[in-house]
């Protein structure tokens, strides 16, 4: 089996010394899609940071591309696309400069740009389907636009893995589908990710195995047709005990619990259990 | 007007300000987009400190300036990471102590010396030296040719400081780069545009650059002419109408982004107006309520029948 791109084992990240989550062990393998689900505040984002290096490993063991994390020399190695739109449109931007921002992390200061990275840039856009908005002020952009600009960043470095924080919050319906469409060209095309998201009904098809962190531990971690199986059980548990806490498991209240069934008809690339 | 270029002090003036007015917004449009426009403004209160201190101790007052501003920029970047609730306490104390200091030091100093707080405080760029001119002339090619050299590095820390960590970039380092350079041009500026308005000349031209240009690299270059234009007629004037430069070429400044901004404004309404008659009112976005659909390199919207480019082009690739 291939060598895992992220490694956790028994790991715990937090802030100022503080553990927000601890006791996390899973492994991403190359071609995965992974989904990160959980409530809000159960400490997903704050694995996903861990990840990127952006808050504290408090103990146990990260390894990316099979080496310890802090061994780790070029960062630009993890695509990061951030959650929230983290843009500064305080002065004017075009899409391309935003993008080739993504390519600066991979030549020292003092190398001007070349054919490669214009090239790099180029197909970045192409795949987020932005090439012809490519001179426009990302201000005027729409969410959905905006948030695969940040994608574009991303790939523009060229990453053996994209992570991805809630690409699909807070967008309409119609962008959503443009954005899962993205998502599903890249893992077509056996880019390797981790998503976090609330929303897996609008990643149908993409994700191939899910981990769930609830209340700062992992939860759950298996392919999404487990996942449906499990939700199952957990709700006649909750029905048979009569005891029905919505806010634990269900975070949109009313909702059904994260889309069951359609997410089964996939086959999952890479088997059933994982460490 | 040519007579102005037989004096040699005149042209030294015009020299200096031409100097000042790239260098200003060039670094100015990274305050900006970190919504730190006013800092350059407090650094100017502290600098101030520091030059009375070199008037103080006989020494050299742009080097004592540029010491105590650079501290003060290091402070402002620490306080700006530490994140502390009450940073912007932490700053009104650090900058109305700069000019406290500065304005007691001054009146212990000037005693002896002669020199005026004034020409600190709102430039007096008429009176400025040969041998000052050379400092000014060194710092302006420091800042100019370090935002340009690091233009897409500033730009990008400046723009997402999260993402920029995560994908390894020099953060902190890029970040104390900036405020070493805000204090190398509010310091160069002080002879030339005055401690108290040189935070107008780093930001107003910026200001009519975002209206000119369409991206960054333009809106930063329009800001560079305005500010080299402005400061042009401040010189000028001061030699016409015997008006004070520093005063005279921020005003300029107020005035070319007034004009800007009313033009800027009767295109726009010109152009939605003729969007309107064209009878294709409509620019395509994801979520404008057409179908969108990922084709290829760009997004079509469907819309009666046809597809529809966001760029607006109507025939289909």
């Amino acid at each position: 089996m291939n060598a895992p791109v992220v490694q956790l084992r028994d790991a715990s990240f937090g802030y100022a010394g503080a553990a927000v989550v601890s006791g996390v062990s899973f492994a991403v393998r190359p071609g995965e899609v992974v989904a990160v689900l959980g409530p809000n505040g159960s400490g997903k984002s704050t694995v996903m940071k861990g990840i990127l290096g952006l808050n504290d490993q408090l103990s146990g063991v990260l390894e990316l591309f099979g080496e310890p994390a802090g061994q780790l020399r070029s960062r630009s190695r993890i695509g990061y696309v951030p959650q929230r739109h983290t843009l500064s449109t305080s002065v004017r931007a075009t899409v391309r400069e935003i993008v080739e921002v993504g390519r600066l992390p991979l030549r020292p200061w003092w190398r001007r740009a070349t054919d490669a990275d214009r090239a790099a840039v180029d197909a970045a856009l192409a795949e987020v389907g932005l090439f012809d908005l490519a001179g426009s002020d990302v201000s005027t952009l729409s969410g959905g636009q905006q948030r695969r600009v940040l994608i574009a960043r991303a790939l523009a470095g060229e990453p053996e893995i994209l992570v991805m924080d809630e690409p699909t919050a807070g967008v309409d319906t119609a962008s959503q589908q443009v954005l899962a469409e993205v998502l599903r060209r890249l893992a077509a095309s056996g880019v390797t990710m981790i998503i976090v998201t609330h929303e897996l009904e609008a990643l149908r098809g993409v994700v191939s195995r899910i981990v769930e962190i609830s209340h700062g531990q992992l939860t759950f971690d298996g392919v999404p047709a487990e996942w449906a199986r499990f939700q199952a059980r957990r709700i006649a548990a909750v029905s048979a005990n009569g005891h029905h806490h919505p806010s634990d498991h269900e975070p949109h209240g009313a909702r059904a619990p994260y889309g069951l069934g359609p997410l089964d008809s996939r086959a999952n690339p890479v088997g059933g259990q994982h460490d | 007007m040519i007579d102005m270029l037989r004096q040699p002090f005149m042209v030294h003036a015009l020299v200096a300000a031409l100097l000042v007015g790239a260098a200003a917004p060039a670094v100015g449009v990274f305050l900006v987009q970190r919504r730190l426009s006013l800092i350059g403004d407090g650094l100017g209160h502290v600098a101030l400190a520091g030059v009375a201190i070199g008037v103080l101790t006989r020494q050299q007052p742009t080097i004592t300036a540029l010491v105590a501003a650079a501290a003060a920029a290091v402070v402002v970047e620490f306080i700006r990471v530490r994140g502390h609730t009450n940073a912007d306490v932490a700053l009104a104390v650090m900058f109305y102590g700069g000019i406290a200091l500065g304005v007691v030091l001054f009146a212990k100093a000037s005693s002896a010396d002669g020199m005026s707080i004034e020409q600190y405080l709102f430039g007096s760029i008429l009176t400025t030296g040969a041998d000052q001119l050379w400092q000014f002339a060194l710092l302006a090619v420091v800042a100019v040719g370090a935002t340009t050299i690091f233009r897409k590095r500033l730009f990008a820390v400046a723009n997402d400081e999260e993402w920029a960590r995560a994908a390894g970039l020099p953060v902190v380092a890029t970040n104390l780069a900036l405020s070493a350079l805000t204090a190398v041009t509010v310091v160069m500026s002080m002879r030339i545009i005055g401690l108290l308005l040189i935070s107008a000349l780093m930001i107003l031209p910026n200001a009519t650059g975002q209206l000119l240009g369409r991206s960054f690299r333009t809106t930063t270059l329009w800001a560079v002419i305005v500010g080299c234009v402005c400061g042009f007629i401040g010189v000028a004037s001061s030699w016409q109408f015997d008006t004070p430069p520093g005063g005279t070429t921020v005003l300029a400044a107020v005035v070319v982004f007034l004009v800007a901004s009313m033009v800027h404004t009767a295109s726009t309404v010109a152009r939605v107006r003729a969007a309107r008659r064209s009878g294709h009112p409509h620019e395509h976005h994801d979520g404008c309520g057409h179908d969108a659909v990922l084709h290829d390199d760009h997004v079509d919207y469907v819309h009666d029948g046809h597809r529809h480019t966001a760029a607006g082009v109507e025939e289909h690739r």
